[in-house]
């Protein structure tokens, strides 16, 4: 589609004529090729923090509550695959790795998300709650004995969210013909 | 000085296709545009800067008639995969609205 030349004019102020656009055939015929595949399955963890001391050094409480889940999960299921994402709202939850002013919590509480991802239900869930209890009691210098550092809104905390997947098939095919990859059968009725 | 999100009727921002980031900046006034597209302040440069993008990677376009500036790169994860937290892309354009507009 062409629409270098293309016109928008307001014939009132709920609809647009668009003219000038062109439409022009490419001479080879392409099929485009999309897909997905399973990763794994998820259960998810969602928590709140209030705790200034804690949102202040919130890098390194989570980096050492990662520490303690990858110990915590050898020593009880032992090495199997699974992925723990974290995302922090209040601070890159919207925009991750696109978030300019990533580098500290700016207000007086955050949303934090977990996402457990293993290759079954039942592991991600499991390896989800041994997450809650470790993150809701991961000790900062500030305080001495047990603290309660995660608000979680539901009891259970963990929610399974069943199978994830991610694209994983973007192609163009040149077929033979149009109707090379199309199968037809035809029935006399 | 105006901003960017003082000067634009809308910007949006969307997937183009699940690999791709689009970002709209529209204006319903053609001396608005026409300030805010000859002051460059949306060039790959600065698109570069405020999502730590490669610069090779990001198309800006001037589109005259349509009165609006469109950015688009490739998503740092594609669209509904384990690391992305925007699986439509509808919140990835407000580091955009501060950008400042001479004139």
């Amino acid at each position: 589609m062409r629409t270098d030349k293309a016109r928008y004019e307001a014939i009132s102020d709920r609809a647009v004529r668009v003219s000038g656009s062109e439409f022009m055939h490419d001479p080879e015929y392409t099929i485009k090729l999309e897909g997905v595949r399973r990763v794994g399955y998820s259960t998810i963890l969602m928590g709140g923090v209030r705790d200034p001391y804690i949102l202040a050094q919130l890098d390194s409480w989570l980096a050492q509550l990662d520490d303690n889940i990858k110990t915590r999960i050898r020593n009880t299921v032992g090495e199997r695959a699974y992925e723990i994402v974290t995302r922090v709202y209040g601070r890159d939850g919207v925009m991750g790795a696109l978030e300019p002013q990533r580098g500290s919590v700016g207000g007086h509480e955050a949303f934090i998300l977990w996402d457990v991802i293993s290759e079954s239900q039942e592991l991600s869930r499991t390896i989800a709650t041994s997450l809650s209890h470790l993150a809701v009691h991961n000790p900062i210098p500030k305080w001495h004995g047990l603290i309660s550092g995660v608000a979680f809104p539901y009891s259970p905390p963990e929610i399974d969210r069943g199978p994830v997947y991610e694209f994983h098939l973007n192609h163009v095919l040149v077929p033979d013909s149009p109707t090379a990859l199309f199968r037809t059968e035809y029935e006399e009725v | 000085m105006a901003t960017l999100g003082d000067l634009a009727k809308l910007v949006r921002s969307k997937n183009a296709g699940p690999f791709w980031l689009t970002i709209d900046i529209m204006f319903d006034d053609a001396e608005a545009y026409r300030r805010a597209r000859d002051a460059e302040i949306v060039n790959r440069a600065a698109i570069a800067r405020l999502y730590n993008r490669n610069p090779a990677d990001i198309i800006v376009v001037n589109h005259d008639a349509a009165l609006a500036i469109k950015v688009s790169f490739p998503r740092p994860q594609s669209s509904g995969s384990k690391h992305d937290s925007d699986v439509y892309g509808g919140q990835q354009y407000a580091p955009l609205l501060g950008l400042e507009v001479p004139g």
